[in-house]
């Protein structure tokens, strides 16, 4: 080998090596602490019945899936399909009623990351309440919801119609009363592994062929081992957690406290959970100190993780 | 440069201490929340490790550097005055800096008993087997001299090899991350010796 070849090839080689001690990738920006809004949403006084007996047991959050209600070929197309599972674009929504006057409602939903507030009227007619609530149209997805609860029944049914042509102009719910208290005990449910579908790289190996970037899928037990919002996690635990754990443990932070995630893995993981409720979008003023270190050591490690735990760094 | 092994190896040699030139550069200038000390929580604010942290770090670097030169048979016949001096400095910064702040670490090391163990085994005889080399060549006993800094190189070269093990076992397994540190706290260092002693059998009389 003449030197210069030797002296070319090895640059080119140096000049590739720089991502082999470290990944620069960053986190979803939205699953970060600091990321939230400072919009406080309002909280409904609700009664205690479950049921709604009298108008004023309508007041409160009232959950459920917020499912597409649309032909099932226009749906297979939006459909998300991730290491052997799917999301078919159901959100976990919040329609909180937070105040009547008269026969009128006023209230806000949340879901996906984001809140709209909403104001209406209902009726009561043959022993069922018909609520009529629209959105005020600021934004390209506001709409009108339409629902009906028999008197005394568990759950308030009905559909939202979009007033733009948007990627899913109806969906319907079925939703129950909620009495959300934020408990720092609430374990994760082993339902289903997190995926961040979120990334599709080249293989490392074979840039031929591509795939989901699996660093972020949670493979472990070790995500409902832990709960990071009731016990000080030590360094020693931490330290031997995958990036996927590390990032869902504290997340799972943010779902206990109610946060509506943007970030569509995160959102189709948590919605999962029986006990998620969403009910705002800012959770910094939310965190206790303990989960406040937590926090902060999952950070440090979680970029210990992304940045050298498959590299020659460090 | 006589066989093309020996070209391999000195190419080897030249990719891997440019990344771990890089690593060294991420913490200049010095930093407390990069890169490995992200994981040394525990003990990063503590003046005495930084000391000894960021002593071990730079000075490796140049202990690692001595083997492009300390191995050819071109040097140590044509220079052996810069033989014998750049392998002054070499036993000097082990005996001295890196050798003795490699143990400060391992006793701290992250990983549990059985890695601070494997640190701790490493750190000595990398200076043993320095010192040994170092000795053996002032009593004039060139076949030891040799033998001893095979092994003590091997050692200085377990810095590559500790993380290059670290990239095919997370390639292969995807294990968790100090699972992986456990392991490769022993692979990295005594694979090397194994080599090292395999190299002296086929190589020096």
């Amino acid at each position: 080998m003449k030197p210069q070849t030797l002296l070319l090839t090895s640059t080119i080689v140096f000049a590739s090596c720089q991502s082999a001690i470290k990944n620069n990738n960053e986190p979803p920006k939205d699953s970060l602490p600091e990321r939230t809004s400072d919009v406080i949403l309002p909280v409904p006084k609700a009664t205690d019945n479950p049921a709604v007996d009298k108008p004023e047991d309508l007041l409160g959050y009232w959950v459920g899936n917020f499912e597409p209600d649309i032909d099932r070929d226009s749906l297979n197309k939006k459909m998300v399909y991730y290491n052997e599972d799917a999301w078919d674009r159901t959100n976990k929504i919040n329609v909180s009623i937070d105040s009547i006057e008269g026969n009128t409602i006023i209230g806000h939903s949340v879901d996906a990351g984001t809140s709209q507030a909403f104001k209406g009227l209902y009726n009561f007619h043959n022993n069922t309440y018909s609520i009529i609530l629209k959105e005020p149209g600021t934004n390209k997805y506001d709409g009108t919801f339409n629902m009906t609860i028999e008197k005394n029944a568990p759950a308030l049914t009905g559909n939202w119609q979009a007033f733009n042509k948007i990627d899913i102009p109806r969906r319907k719910f079925i939703l129950k009363k909620v009495a959300f208290a934020y408990n720092p005990a609430q374990e994760l449910e082993d339902y289903a592994r997190f995926a961040d579908w979120g990334k599709w790289v080249k293989n490392k190996v074979d840039p031929e062929t591509e795939g989901w970037d699996k660093s972020y899928f949670t493979t472990t037990e070790d995500v409902i081992k832990y709960n990071a919002s009731n016990r000080l996690l030590t360094e020693d635990e931490v330290a031997n957690l995958k990036k996927g754990d590390l990032y869902i443990l504290r997340n799972s932070i943010y779902a206990r406290h109610g946060f509506s995630f943007k970030n569509r893995p995160l959102r189709a993981f948590f919605d999962r959970q029986e006990w998620y409720v969403p009910i705002t979008l800012n959770i910094k003023s939310y965190y206790t100190v303990l989960e406040k270190k937590n926090i902060a050591l999952l950070l440090r490690y979680e970029k210990t993780a992304r940045s050298y735990y498959d590299t020659f760094g460090r | 440069m006589s066989s093309p092994g020996a070209l391999i190896c000195y190419c080897l040699l030249a990719i891997f201490s440019y990344l771990m030139l890089l690593i060294t550069l991420q913490y200049i200038p010095v930093q407390l929340d990069v890169a490995f000390l992200l994981t040394k929580e525990s003990v990063e604010q503590a003046t005495a490790y930084q000391v000894v942290f960021f002593s071990h770090v730079f000075s490796s670097m140049f202990v690692l550097l001595t083997g492009f030169v300390q191995f050819s048979k071109y040097v140590q016949q044509k220079f052996p005055t810069l033989h014998r001096n750049v392998g002054k400095i070499y036993v000097l910064i082990v005996l001295l800096i890196s050798g003795p702040s490699g143990f400060a670490m391992a006793t701290v090391a992250n990983g549990g008993w059985s890695a601070k163990l494997a640190f701790c085994l490493l750190a000595l005889c990398w200076i043993l087997f320095t010192y040994k080399a170092y000795a053996s060549i002032r009593k004039g006993n060139i076949a030891l001299h040799k033998a001893w800094m095979y092994r003590s190189y091997a050692l200085t070269l377990s810095a590559v090899t500790l993380r290059f093990w670290k990239v095919i076992i997370v390639f292969a397994f995807e294990p968790r991350p100090m699972d992986v540190y456990r392991v490769i706290a022993w692979l990295g260092w005594v694979g090397n010796l194994l080599v090292a002693e395999w190299m002296i059998k086929k190589r020096i009389k």
